[in-house]
């Protein structure tokens, strides 16, 4: 189970990016709050990092009206193009679970 | 952690990351330390107060620096332990090539970009053969009214324009088959991309030299500005692609 999260959490990070730049504490404290897709703030930082070398993200600096300026995570096309395939995958793997999860139960 | 202020708690939270992070590459463990740092940042200027308490609930927040290393393991030790992370596999479960890195990407943006300075060259020059033909017609009345040589017949005219339309032709072919060949080939990662860039991009400063544009004659135009436009892109390919971190991703690819 742990390792299929693992898997998860890159392409939720992505999906939060897909329609606007977040910094990294907001991207940190969303994964948290969403229940158990990360255990810590501080550990999105290898995931971020490791996206970064492989160019599914990118970085830039951005003034904050409440501090200072922050850096600021997008989604580059090659990311879009990842998350779409997941996205595409993941619902057809989705379905198929549920269709086993469901026959079992009946 | 009782007595400390909140920045010895920092400087001490931060310590204990990096030396918990040895043994990562040197680059990914400055740009995770980098992260932590400017989340602690975030996270203070959110805060009404900087006492011992709250930096310490605040880094609990962020977790562990051993808890952080260990998601570094498991996001990136995987990928080394198992050669690529399923993520990083296609469709036949081989691995992807690595992604190159930001120089080198620039670098195939710029050779695309090359390619279409290529074609926009060729299409003006072609649009302008009318204007030569005239300004080559000019030349020879001129040539035999002081020289008395004789004009050139317009089949002449005709047949010398058309020599030079062939060769521009295939020159500007050649050119934007070559720049979108090794863009092509740069994404693929292919290994010798920095050696035939910097070939062909001698190849072009020979030919750069060999025939410099003339501007003084007619005044600048855009077919004679294009090659040095060509000749300054094909130069920052070649810086580019010799950086270091570039040469770290070719090195990798081998």
């Amino acid at each position: 189970m742990s390792q299929m999260r693992r898997g998860a959490v890159e392409y939720c990070v992505m999906a939060l990016l897909r329609d606007r730049d977040r910094y990294g504490l907001e991207l940190a404290r969303t994964l948290v709050a969403a229940d158990g897709l990360v255990s810590s703030e501080g550990t999105i930082y290898p995931l971020l990092s490791r996206l970064r070398n492989e160019g599914l993200v990118e970085t830039f600096w951005r003034e904050s009206a409440q501090g200072p300026p922050r850096r600021y995570y997008s989604l580059t096309d090659r990311g879009r193009e990842s998350l779409k395939f997941f996205v595409e995958h993941w619902e057809r793997f989705r379905s198929a679970v549920d269709r086993v999860l469901e026959d079992g139960a009946g | 952690m009782s007595g400390r202020s909140g920045e010895e708690m920092i400087d001490a939270y931060l310590h204990r990351l990096r030396e918990a992070l040895r043994g990562t590459p040197a680059d990914r463990r400055d740009q995770i330390v980098s992260d932590v740092v400017q989340h602690i940042a975030e996270a203070r200027a959110e805060e009404s107060s900087s006492d011992a308490a709250t930096i310490s609930g605040l880094l609990a927040r962020i977790g562990t620096p051993e808890e952080i290393a260990a998601a570094f393991s498991d996001t990136n030790g995987e990928e080394q332990s198992r050669g690529a992370p399923e993520s990083n596999r296609n469709d036949q479960g081989s691995p992807r090539p690595q992604s190159p890195p930001g120089a080198v990407q620039w670098a195939i943006r710029l050779m695309y970009g090359g390619a279409a300075t290529s074609i926009v060259t060729a299409v003006v020059d072609l649009a302008t053969r009318s204007e030569l033909k005239a300004f080559l017609k000019s030349g020879t009345d001129l040539a035999s009214r002081l020289h008395g040589l004789p004009k050139l017949t317009p089949s002449q005219l005709g047949s010398s324009t058309m020599d030079d339309l062939v060769m521009a032709v295939i020159i500007w072919a050649l050119s934007v088959l070559l720049w979108s060949l090794i863009a092509r080939a740069g994404k693929d990662g292919w290994t010798s991309l920095r050696f035939a860039a910097s070939a062909l991009f001698g190849i072009d400063t020979l030919m750069l030299l060999i025939g410099p544009p003339d501007l003084s004659v007619r005044g600048p135009r855009v077919t004679d500005i294009c090659p040095v436009v060509v000749w300054l892109i094909g130069l920052a390919v070649v810086l580019l692609l010799w950086q270091r971190s570039a040469s770290k991703f070719f090195d990798a690819s081998r």
